[in-house]
């Protein structure tokens, strides 16, 4: 046996061999457990959360609908959808989104190449509160950042030319200017990851850029810059996420603004009830009798959170192998 | 004769040019972080000072714009800690969960890191699959997608999310007790817990993972050394300088979503209590950094870098 095995150039099977091929496949099979585990953990809710949105508004106490909706009806996404305003909610947030992920993502990169290569004195100081700033609550500058809004000027600036200090509150505005200056939601944590992202890129190029006469800016913006793609493919996705999602900044400065999504969401799911009621008329007619039932409104609160979560999901699709890849190769490990 | 010639036109480009290098870089490490500077000074530094003042005074928001306050001392300190019967628990609350938290969040997702890496059939599926917490990571979607703290025993309708409620009829009709199988229940929701709050840990433990170079491995593998070995004086050595990032983003993290923050906001901004509310944050922040530091210079000790 074992002769033949060598005759037909395969490794003989030999007692260690065997042994280390159990152990592997043991491992593996732990390994596909495990993981198919914790999967249907992350993944059993979401499901569950599809099915309800798919189910008829009848069906919904139906002992044996369950998983899979015993009718399928989209009648819940159209309600869903007129409730948060969804053909015109959903535009307006992609696009607000990109901006806001954008400013932060452009001030995120430009402090990160400072911190990573730029010395000046005092950096290593402005980098520990960097890390401060990670540490503190965005919630706990509630009111002065409120105040400051209110009267936004920069160093007098605005009062010398119009008289009179803006009022930035209730506009995109303010959230914009809170990005662009890098004190956005967890901006730290970006600038962090840039930091780590460009100190992980080879020196040498930055130095033939210089010997051969580039000045600092072209030499970031033609040199740095592509060689850091993943991370900043990285940074560019989790600030779009994580804009998304947030409703606090958006509460406090621009809370009239009802095409955020993520506000739209609050606002409707605070009390269904009353949402519902409020789009009645425009909710067909045989589904009248449901408007007062704690089931349907669940059901539909849940079609509205899957309503704000899927594009997210169709956007990490489509980056997720490249953002995957990004991770391992920006650097962030440094 | 020619360096004459050359003088006056280098005089006339500006004093930019005569600048050395490390003064240009610099000059320009200080232009790079201006934007950053700027957003620090009026929107941090400013709102934090201003904070301090608040905790000091008895704030009330003058409807015309601006607010008017009252020096009261360390009454708003008093009452927060002293007399509010929710804040002084509240703290102690966070705390705790979050030092019992962070390990398991830390462990756990160095864990999932591990079996997410190397070659695997189905690798692409599952790291896409074990990132989709980040998606959902903040804001109020996940509580609503999820829904599953304290609806599976009891109050609220029951969802029976994960099949778990069958699974502990069961358990519960073979004659064990209610506590077990309330036991098994929290460590689900728990699981779940730390699941949803380990996305960006397994991220950062992921690439530490793939930039160990494999002749560490190799070297350890000569030497003989059997799995278990070559995990602990391999693998967590090379990745103790990430554990370090991860347990202070853990700590800052799990902060950020105590109920704490949730009781500032309401006390501010609900009841117009806003010095109680600024002397709380204070209190809030300093153990935040506190406990932040403290843990960092624990850490730092057993930390190994590879480079030095």
């Amino acid at each position: 046996m074992t002769t033949k095995a060598i005759r037909e150039g395969r490794k003989p099977m030999t007692k260690a061999l065997a042994a280390k091929k159990g152990k592997a496949f043991v491992m593996s099979f732990f390994r596909y457990v495990l993981i198919i585990c914790l999967s249907y953990l992350i993944l059993a809710p979401i499901l569950i959360n599809i099915s309800t949105a798919f189910t008829n508004p009848r069906d919904l106490n139906f002992p044996s609908s369950v998983w899979v909706p015993a009718r399928v009806s989209i009648e819940n996404w159209h309600v869903s959808m007129l409730m948060l305003n969804y053909s015109k909610a959903l535009p307006y947030t992609l696009w607000f989104t990109a901006v806001v992920a954008l400013l932060q993502t452009v001030s995120a990169m430009l402090a990160g190449y400072s911190f990573a290569r730029l010395k000046f004195p005092g950096r290593s100081i402005f980098f520990a509160l960097v890390v401060f700033t990670i540490m503190v609550p965005p919630q706990m500058f509630m009111l002065p950042q409120y105040l400051f809004f209110k009267e936004f000027d920069i160093f007098g600036i605005i009062r010398l030319i119009t008289g009179k200090p803006l009022n930035l509150l209730g506009s995109s505005a303010s959230l914009f200017v809170l990005n662009a200056l890098g004190m956005g939601l967890k901006s730290g944590l970006y600038i962090y990851i840039f930091r780590q992202t460009f100190r992980a890129l080879p020196h040498e190029l930055e130095e033939a850029a210089y010997i051969d006469g580039a000045g600092f800016i072209r030499t970031f913006t033609g040199i740095v810059l592509p060689s850091a793609g993943p991370g900043i493919l990285t940074v560019g996705v989790l600030s779009y996420v994580w804009s998304w999602n947030d409703a606090h900044y958006v509460k406090l400065f621009d809370n009239t603004n009802v095409n955020f999504l993520m506000l739209a969401y609050n606002k409707a799911t605070g009390s269904v009830d009353e949402a519902l009621s409020s789009i009645s008329s425009k909710v067909p007619v045989n589904y009248a009798f449901l408007l007062k039932s704690p089931v349907y409104e669940s059901a539909i609160a849940k079609t509205a959170a899957l309503l704000v979560f899927l594009p997210l999901v169709v956007l990490y699709l489509i980056v997720q192998r490249k953002f995957v890849q990004g991770v391992e190769r920006s650097g962030i490990v440094g | 004769m020619k360096q004459d010639r050359k003088l006056p036109r280098e005089r006339k480009r500006g004093w930019y040019y005569r600048l050395s290098f490390p003064k240009k870089t610099a000059l320009w490490g200080v232009i790079f972080l201006l934007p950053w500077l700027l957003g620090f000074f009026l929107l941090f530094l400013t709102p934090m000072v201003e904070l301090i003042q608040y905790s000091f005074h008895d704030v009330k928001i003058v409807p015309l714009g601006g607010v008017s306050k009252t020096p009261v001392g360390f009454e708003n300190y008093r009452q927060a800690l002293l007399v509010d019967a929710t804040f002084a628990p509240m703290l102690v609350n966070t705390l705790t969960e979050t030092l019992l938290f962070t390990p398991l969040i830390i462990v756990f997702s160095l864990l999932c890191a591990i079996l997410l890496n190397g070659k695997f059939r189905g690798r692409t599926i599952a790291r896409a699959v074990f990132f989709i917490p980040i998606i959902m990571a903040t804001g109020l979607l996940m509580q609503r997608v999820t829904n599953l703290s304290g609806q599976m025993m009891g109050e609220g309708q029951n969802e029976n999310v994960y099949g778990a409620e069958t699974i502990a009829r069961l358990i519960m009709q073979l004659g064990i007790g209610r506590e077990l199988v309330q036991y098994l229940l929290d460590a689900v929701n728990n699981i779940f817990k730390i699941m949803s709050l380990s996305g960006i840990q397994i991220l950062i433990f992921l690439a530490a993972l793939q930039g160990i170079s494999p002749s560490l491995y190799e070297v350890a593998k000569i030497e003989g050394a059997t799995g278990y070995e070559t995990f602990w004086k391999v693998t967590v050595v090379m990745v103790s300088p990430m554990i370090f990032t991860c347990t202070i983003y853990t700590l800052a993290d799990l902060f950020m979503r105590s109920d704490v923050v949730e009781q500032v906001y309401t006390i501010g901004f609900r009841q117009s209590r806003h010095g109680m509310a600024a002397a709380m944050s204070c209190v809030f922040i300093l153990m935040n950094v506190l406990v932040i530091c403290i843990a960092a210079l624990l850490i730092r000790k057993v930390v190994f870098y590879y480079d030095d």
